[in-house]
């Protein structure tokens, strides 16, 4: 429920709805962020992450993006990706009949639960899937505890 | 900063007349994009994972339907999953093809996951004289 605030009127009591004000400014943000015409909002692309004691492996979809487009920086424990997809030039004249595919740059970043060992970070972009082999930080892994006894 | 939210809709396309399919493997629509210029239309389809190979094209009754698989996951499995943003799977879209589409004509080729379709336009019908044979 929109509350107005009429100016002409000198100030009445009307019943303040502070969730009706939150829910306007949070669809004000989703737009604010929503496609422009074939980009994603933040969040693009997609990450799936899978571990093991010793690495982690993130994939994510990444199609029409040439490896030179690519940026990917390991820090403590955050990994970041960066990069763009060019779209085509389209010539003078020329007609779009669908449009949704993403285009533009695109940044995202990820936390895991663990430290990451940067020098041994390695990436590979095959048929528009980027794949990134993240090995744990050798003081991170998982250590065996004798038990004396 | 860790995101759990499933941030692609990809919508699963179902079989024509509504049949199941015999495999459990997800068939996605792809995402296209369809520009048309002055000699031919291209269709762009995000296909990510598909190598050329397994890229099937086919034109039948007018109608071009798009396929694309991808290749199984090899023993990723004893690995724990921290987050699954996406799904993969297959690739399926079919499009209606216009009779100034020159069917003989359709190239595709692949790069980084995308298939990219030329359908060039047909020659403008010529005329065709009809002989008139008298009697």
């Amino acid at each position: 429920m929109m509350t107005r605030v009429n100016r002409n009127t000198p100030d009445t009591v009307r019943r303040w709805d502070p969730f009706s004000e939150l829910s306007q400014l949070q669809r004000a943000m989703n737009r604010a962020f929503e496609s422009r015409l074939g980009e994603r909002p933040a969040g693009y692309p997609a990450f799936n992450v899978s571990a093991d004691e010793h690495e982690a492996l993130l994939t994510a979809e990444v199609p029409g993006v040439e490896p030179g487009d690519l940026e990917i920086t390991v820090q403590g424990n955050v990994v970041s990706l960066k990069g763009r997809r060019k779209e085509e030039e389209p010539a003078e004249g020329d007609q779009y009949h669908r449009r949704e595919r993403p285009s533009g740059s695109f940044a995202r970043s990820l936390e895991l639960p663990y430290n990451l060992d940067p020098g041994n970070v390695s990436a590979s972009l095959e048929h528009g899937v980027l794949r990134v082999v993240l090995p744990r930080a050798e003081a991170d892994k998982p250590r065996k505890v004798r038990i004396s006894s | 900063m860790s995101d759990t939210n499933k941030q692609v809709s990809r919508k699963e396309t179902q079989a024509p007349g509504d049949l199941e399919r015999t495999r459990s493997h997800p068939v996605f629509a792809p995402d296209v994009d369809i520009r048309e210029t002055k000699d031919e239309l291209i269709v762009y389809a995000d296909m990510p994972g598909v190598p050329e190979d397994r890229v099937d094209l086919t034109v039948e009754n007018g109608v071009l339907t798009l396929r694309g698989s991808v290749p199984g996951a090899e023993g990723e499995t004893r690995r724990t999953v921290l987050l699954e943003e996406y799904e993969t799977g297959d690739y399926e879209r079919a499009f209606a093809l216009s009779d100034e589409v020159d069917q003989d004509g359709i190239r595709a080729s692949v790069r980084n996951g995308v298939l990219v379709v030329r359908l060039p336009k047909a020659a403008p019908a010529k005329a065709r004289k009809i002989e008139v044979t008298g009697a």
